[in-house]
């Protein structure tokens, strides 16, 4: 009876990939930039799987912990911030392009199913040798820090590059960078509520991302201090 | 067993699948998205390939692609704040002419 | 396993017990969740000078039922907005990412079961047991932010955003706090860290007070940051401002009735589980108790007692705090816990090499 399956690690590459496909088109083909966000989530998601599959169990956590868990979120929050709306729309002007593109397509997908027939005489897959251990974490630490450390010391400087680049761009244009004596408990502008006078009661959420977005818009530092003094309780 | 070009299809596809993202969509944070999607297509062909000759390099890169595109993630999404605060909109093809 | 893959292979055997376990352990921990329910409500009575629900059943023992039976037969309020997608993905998310982790804490050491010979009493014994703790609980911020998204209300919105900014800072010093078992252990499976912590009666090798082998340091400040940490990556007091009663009415689970506002706190329950399994399985040796060697099955007992400790120690907190206001949270999330975790990587790691050398 199992024989008439296909061999399970088949199954699994056709079951992930077409996840992965399937929830790339989704993203492209959606308006909502939300509804993009949580597609290229399912993206992510799958191709964890299939590193999975590959053997590569460290780069699939990390794949998970750092695309799905960090950068997502942080797009996902810059979505529901700045309350972005959905595309509308626009008519084609030019239509002409249409079949030039499809010609052009059909090229280029034989020349690719050309190419990768040609590839079908790759040498012998390292993966089925179960003795291999190349994607533990052991190899992959090994590796990193004696034959590769170069790289890793200039990714880690880069990564300071960037944290001061987003601070320096996020910061409003008028709040001090060291903090005054004055100054400590001023509430991030964005996330305060309550106390205001911007959103009352019977305000639906669209207020709420109206005024987050004008937070954000305005730059002004001076309205939250205030209501950040008045919502102390 | 799986032939490594099965996965390298998987890859040129979804890789594919990110330019025309790109080249279609307006809205800036969606273009981002799909810019992730091509960088993600290539670490597939990258842990691909370092699966089937059974080196590390290719996971090692893999390793600091990622880290890469987390600091360009942080950066890029300061810079598309920057931008809607002065624009009120995020169409890249409103914001292509240099004047608010 | 060696009379079930005489029957039906090594591989579907292994898949076959993996099956039973996971579905034995999901029982487990909804009985442990629901109990955990019934005791916050009595031992905060206690603390506050009351008495907890007493009346259904001997002690209230029957009180999780009656409320399920509650939760079900609720009235289902959908807001009627265009986001319905994500107002059903949302608990779907926080629910799943809160049980997904319990497949790779271990019960207890090796035991002798029918039909399948020794066994050790874990259901997934794989190399990154801990990044895939960490990765699933870095998903799980997606159904808070989601849900307080799609509710289309300010208190949600404000609420959930609050929850999801103060859950990925703390999932960083979270993650830092334990590194410094994983530097002494040399391994991110937790089976092996926890058989790692053996000998000395039991009780002597746990990590948190571990000085007498030759690779170790006390983990104390580490164990405290994880504490503090789990604290607020679990959203409890006095960490609960995105969901406090007298803040945000509900927070980001203000416009959910019945049976997802059942899953949501499910969720944050299950959640505390898994966050004091991990506590017990790196810091305090997990099954590891005295007698265990002679008589494995009593590491379950030492197991379940050290996980009730903490559970007790979540309730003891929450009627005694006072809750942290959010600009404060966040400053100690970011200047002072994420330093110390840093803090600590280094001392063990200076500790560790001296000891080697």
């Amino acid at each position: 009876m199992f024989n008439l399956l296909p061999s399970v690690p088949q199954l699994l590459f056709v079951l992930f990939g077409a996840m992965a496909l399937g929830c790339a088109v989704a993203m492209v083909a959606q308006r909502n930039p939300l509804y993009s966000a949580i597609s290229l989530v399912g993206v992510f998601v799958s191709l964890a799987c299939l590193y999975l599959t590959l053997q590569a169990p460290f780069i699939a956590a990390i794949q998970v912990i750092v695309y799905a868990g960090a950068i997502m979120v942080l797009v996902v929050f810059v979505i529901m911030l700045l309350n972005v709306e959905e595309e509308v729309r626009r008519p084609l002007r030019l239509t002409y392009l249409i079949p030039v593109g499809v010609l052009l397509a059909a090229v280029l997908v034989g020349e690719a199913a050309f190419m990768l027939s040609l590839g079908s005489s790759a040498p012998t897959p390292a993966q089925t040798t179960s003795g291999s251990d190349v994607g533990l974490t052991a190899s992959i630490g090994t590796g990193m820090f004696t034959k590769y450390l170069l790289p890793f010391e200039v990714t880690s400087v880069l990564i300071l590059m960037a944290l001061v680049g987003a601070i320096t761009l996020a910061r409003q244009g008028r709040t001090p960078l060291f903090a005054a004596p004055g100054n400590v408990d001023e509430e991030p502008a964005v996330l305060t509520a309550g106390g205001d006078v911007a959103i009352k009661p019977g305000d639906t959420a669209a207020t709420g991302r109206a005024y987050a977005r004008e937070q954000i818009r305005s730059g002004d530092a001076a309205a939250p201090s205030t209501s950040a003094g008045e919502e102390e309780r | 067993m799986i032939p490594l070009t099965w996965y390298l299809a998987l890859s040129a596809v979804m890789f594919t699948i990110g330019v025309v993202g790109v080249i279609i969509k307006r809205n800036a944070i969606q273009m981002f998205m799909c810019i992730e999607l091509m960088l993600n297509a290539v670490n597939l062909t990258f842990v691909a390939f370092s699966s089937y000759f059974g080196d590390v390099t290719g996971q090692l890169f893999v390793f600091i692609v990622m880290t890469v595109a987390a600091a360009e993630a942080a950066v890029g999404l300061g810079i598309i704040i920057a931008i809607f605060r002065n624009r009120e909109s995020l169409d890249v093809d409103d914001a292509s002419v240099l004047r608010l | 396993m060696d009379w079930l893959s005489n029957q039906i292979g090594a591989d579907w055997a292994r898949a076959l017990a993996q099956f039973v376990g996971i579905n034995v352990g999901f029982v487990v921990v909804l009985m442990i969740v629901a109990y955990t329910v019934l005791a916050e409500r009595r031992v905060l009575g206690f603390i506050q000078g009351r008495l907890g629900p007493n009346r259904v059943g001997p002690g209230g023992m029957f009180q999780p039922f009656a409320d399920l039976l509650k939760f079900i037969f609720k009235e289902e309020i959908t807001p009627s907005a265009s986001t319905r997608f994500v107002y059903f993905l949302a608990p779907i998310i926080a629910i799943t990412a809160a049980l997904m982790p319990i497949i790779v804490y271990p019960f207890g050491p090796e035991v002798w079961l029918p039909f399948l010979g020794t066994f050790p009493l874990v259901i997934a014994r794989f190399d990154i047991a801990l990044l895939y703790v960490l990765g699933i609980t870095s998903v799980g911020v997606y159904g808070v932010a989601l849900a307080g998204w799609s509710s289309n209300s300010k208190y949600s919105l404000m609420g959930g955003l609050r929850a999801a900014s103060q859950m990925i800072s703390y999932e960083l010093s979270l993650g830092l706090s334990l590194v410094g078992v994983v530097l002494m252990s040399g391994t991110l499976n937790l089976y092996d860290i926890v058989v790692q912590q053996g000998g000395g009666g039991g009780v002597l090798n746990w990590n948190i007070w571990s000085f007498w082998k030759a690779g170790t340091c006390p983990q104390i400040i580490g164990f405290i940051t994880y504490l503090i940490s789990a604290i607020a990556e679990t959203n409890r007091v006095p960490f609960d401002l995105p969901e406090a009663e007298t803040e945000l009415v509900a927070g980001f689970h203000t416009e959910y009735s019945a049976l997802k506002f059942a899953l949501f706190f499910m969720a944050e329950y299950v959640n505390m589980f898994t966050v004091s399994m991990l506590a017990t399985t790196l810091f305090l040796g997990g099954w590891q108790g005295p007698f265990v060697d002679v008589f494995p099955w009593i590491g379950i007992v030492w197991f379940l007692l050290k996980v009730v400790f903490f559970l007790f120690l979540y309730i003891w907190l929450r009627g005694t705090l006072p809750r942290f206001r959010f600009d404060q949270l966040m400053n100690f999330g970011w200047k002072f816990l994420l330093p110390v975790a840093i803090i600590n990587v280094i001392l063990t790691a200076t500790v560790l090499y001296f000891r080697w050398s």
